[in-house]
């Protein structure tokens, strides 16, 4: 309901911001291949649209189309994610448009539009029509505002410690917190695990940034450490491929025990309570004997968690580590959505459309995932040359202890370079020495 | 479209009339527009992770695109055993599926979402981690003596972990990430729990259309009791249990289970994906053939014509570098098969070439003036 009135408001205040580009009932679109549709209000179309670089397509009716040419808004009634929606499309985002005979059949359209290209347009480039962007000024508070309501989006990828890092995620939040508190954040999860003390890190972290802003994570793969990280969010969302869960510490070949499992069960059901998630299944996660059930009452929905097997509903026994999916996690509560797309996230998280504040999350992830790509690149063949070519070995040794500073998780937990680059500062004063006694 | 009255009989020439009847009506339904609809097929044959990966579906996603069909069929034929697609001998373990679950979940992602015709998926055979890819489609038909089999591999995935919270963790986490894909598809979890997990049992009750599964004996109909063996399909027993739409001998078979009593089928996938796998699989061929002889120059390399054999097996090397990198399938393959990187393979090339640097210095050093006295001819540096 809310997002109907939120869709309705919308509707309302671009039926006031006016700019109608023909009549009141016809509509006219110019794509920049020169092809053009016209049709009423009302037509039921379909229409292909680049989204986040992903083609999309939905069908509905047409409501309106706003905005001067070449940054129309066509804002169509249909499904989304199953639920009826209206959604905003920017014209140059679009790829085809097509009457599809159902409710208006007298629609004029004349041709297929087709953009020239399938990505979004850049307004900067010639040829390309433009969408409004969204702008973002000084608020009186001293904080960045943004014109349209969005999320500050990140994916977080990778083994955790190494490429999936507490640093992005504290950059991220930097970024939002900008924009004062009460700011959306979207970490877009797949990661397999990955190191503990990474997971300490992300802890505080994000027990802090949950008492100023919405956590969210979007999940694809959140496997141990990552699915530490997921509970700590206010909100779960799965994607339909999604897997949440097997968080067993161990070390070398063993599970942790006694003490130290205790400390980790608490603290797991700690950051599951934290995060408004019952503890009991987050139990499960961490360790095999844990066990969890559910009853859900058919007329409420209201789902009672049992740490045994008494419940209806089997969530893990006493000989497994609960891996959640989407069936089982939405059924359970522990996930509070099911979203494949942006759009589809967008509904979810009750905004009008999908919209990026701007795009740091994607430059953080993009900067640092570069980083580690040129670092495993580089370190073996700067290994080669050391071997190859020894005279060159200061300048070699004064990069991999640059590496140090540039990519220290990649050398030191992945390439099992010694966590201390000291030694190699050391070899360097002393290649140093004995070429400066050669030189006397 | 109406299935019902076909998932419990094989296509016997009852069925068939059964179906026909069923069909014929929604074929007039569809009549109306006056339009033949157009199939799209996307082959899936071979080895996953080499003939069935991303980069040439990225492809035929934009071809697809431009096609716009009104049904894409998935043909998927890829089984780990018994399979004698190119290679005389069965079961050849280099011809396995690869444990990539990531980037076959990337593919399934992408082919759901980037287009947006009616996708069905037909399943010729599958043993192996391509019974993933089976599952992450709803509407599934299978052929007669088709296999929807192997997804033990999965589990095999986690194997070599003694401590038993570790193995249960490790086990745990890759069924997830497989049952992810058939979530996808729309199926039960517990099926996907008896098809990856040995000790899993699996049964199911009918209550009218509706099917209920469980991971154990007590249902009505019991389709593994083995705890120590996973749970298998059959054609015939998939369709049965309602997961398989119906059997299928050909396209036009399946083309009219799903609707459609005429149609035009339009090829440019099909050729694109068979054009890839012959080529890659051509390129790998080479491939061995320049190693091979990289090898036997690396051999020659010594006195006189050393730098002469060095320089032309890095000329090999590089032209297997630029294969890797021209497709990823032999990337795989050759990193598989060879247990050689990309990386490894540009490293290799760098230290031939630095080989032959100190030997052009070591060989003219000594007649230039004040020269480099050279690095003593680089006889003492392997590769």
């Amino acid at each position: 309901m809310q997002i109907r009135i939120v869709t309705i408001l919308m509707l309302f205040i671009g039926l006031l911001a006016g700019g109608s580009v023909a009549t009141a009932e016809q509509y006219e679109l110019t794509f920049s291949n020169g092809s053009s549709w016209r049709g009423d209000d009302g037509a039921m179309v379909d229409v292909v649209f680049n989204e986040q670089g992903i083609e999309q397509s939905i069908t509905g009716v047409i409501k309106k189309i706003d905005g001067r040419p070449g940054f129309q808004i066509v804002f169509i009634r249909g499904q989304i994610a199953g639920r009826e929606a209206t959604k905003g499309i920017f014209a140059p985002d679009i790829v085809s448009m097509k009457a599809t005979g159902g409710t208006n059949a007298s629609t004029k359209s004349t041709a297929d539009a087709t953009t020239s290209g399938s990505k979004k347009s850049d307004p900067g480039k010639p040829g390309g029509t433009a969408s409004k962007p969204a702008t973002t000024t000084m608020g009186d508070d001293g904080y960045l505002k943004s014109s349209k309501p969005g999320v500050f989006f990140m994916p977080w990828e990778g083994p955790v410690g190494i490429e999936a890092r507490h640093d992005e995620i504290q950059a991220i939040i930097a970024e939002a917190d900008k924009y004062g508190p009460g700011q959306i954040i979207v970490l877009q999860i797949n990661s397999p695990g990955g190191l503990v003390i990474e997971g300490d890190k992300i802890h505080e972290t994000l027990k802090d940034v949950k008492q100023r802003h919405r956590v969210v994570a979007w999940i694809k793969e959140a496997i141990s450490a990552a699915a530490f990280t997921s509970l700590h969010c206010d909100e779960i969302y799965f994607m339909k491929v999604g897997a949440m869960g097997s968080a067993v510490m161990f070390a070398g070949q063993t599970a942790i025990s006694g003490g130290e499992l205790e400390a980790w069960l608490k603290k797991f059901s700690e950051v599951a309570d934290i995060g408004g998630r019952d503890p009991i299944i987050a139990r499960c996660m961490v360790t095999r004997t844990a066990m969890a059930s559910y009853d859900k009452d058919e007329d409420t929905g209201k789902v009672t968690i049992y740490p045994d097997m008494q419940g209806e509903f089997n969530l893990s026994d006493d000989q497994n580590v609960l891996t959640l999916n989407v069936d089982n996690a939405m059924d359970c509560g522990y996930a509070d959505g099911i979203a494949d797309t942006t759009d589809e996230l967008a509904v979810l998280l009750d905004l009008p459309e999908w919209h990026e504040v701007n795009d740091s999350g994607r430059k953080i992830h993009e900067r640092w995932q570069r980083n580690v790509k040129q670092c495993r690149a580089r370190i073996p063949r700067l290994q080669a040359e050391l071997q190859r070519n020894p005279e060159k070995a200061i300048t070699l040794l004064k990069e991999l202890l640059g590496w140090y500073n540039r990519c220290y998780p990649v050398l030191v937990y992945e390439m099992n370079l010694p966590p201390d680059p000291d030694p190699i500062r050391r070899q360097i004063e002393e290649l140093r020495r004995q070429r400066a006694l050669q030189r006397n | 479209m109406i299935h019902i009255p076909l998932k419990k009989m094989s296509m016997s020439l009852l069925g068939l009339a059964m179906a026909g009847l069923t069909v014929s009506l929604t074929g007039v339904a569809n009549a109306t527009d006056n339009r033949v609809p157009v199939v799209y097929v996307v082959p899936m044959s071979g080895q996953m992770g080499t003939d069935i990966h991303p980069s040439i579906y990225d492809e035929v996603i934009k071809d697809a695109l431009k096609v716009q069909p009104d049904v894409i069929v998935y043909q998927l034929k890829s089984a780990d055993i018994d399979n004698n697609f190119y290679l005389a001998g069965n079961d050849d373990r280099r011809e396995f599926g690869m444990a990539k679950m990531g980037e076959y979940r990337e593919l399934v992602r992408a082919l759901h979402q980037k287009l947006d015709a009616r996708q069905v998926m037909w399943v010729e055979d599958s043993v192996g981690l391509g019974s993933l890819l089976a599952l992450s489609w709803p509407e599934m038909y299978m052929s007669e003596g088709a296999r929807l089999w192997g997804l033990a591999r999965v589990s095999m995935m986690a194997a070599g972990w003694s401590d038993p919270d570790v193995a249960s963790k490790m086990l745990n986490a890759w069924v997830g990430m497989g049952n992810g894909f058939l979530q996808l598809g729309g199926y039960d979890l517990e099926i996907g729990w008896a098809m990856m997990r040995p000790e899993y049992t699996l049964s199911a009750s009918f209550k009218g259309r509706e099917v209920t599964w469980t991971n154990n004996t007590g249902g009505q109909w019991v389709v593994d009791s083995n705890k120590e063996g996973v749970a298998n399909f059959s054609a015939s027993l998939a369709e049965d249990m309602g997961l398989s739409e119906g059997t299928v001998a050909n396209l036009d078979d399946l083309m009219f289970l799903l609707g459609y009593r005429e149609y035009d089928e339009v090829e440019s996938g099909k050729k694109m994906v068979e054009k890839y796998v012959e080529d890659w699989r051509r390129t790998f061929d080479r491939c061995k053939s320049w190693y091979a002889d990289a090898q036997q120059k690396l051999g020659w390399a010594s006195g006189d014509d050393a730098i002469r054999y060095l320089g032309a097996a890095k000329t090999d090397l590089e032209k297997i570098l630029r294969a890797c990198k021209q497709y990823p399938a032999v990337a795989a393959r050759w990193q598989q098969d060879y247990g050689t990187s990309i990386l490894q393979l540009e490293l290799q090339i760098e230290g031939i070439k630095d080989q032959i640097g100190d030997m052009r210095r070591g060989r003219n050093g000594g007649g230039r003036k004040g020269g480099n006295p050279g690095r003593g001819g680089g006889g003492g540096r392997g590769l």
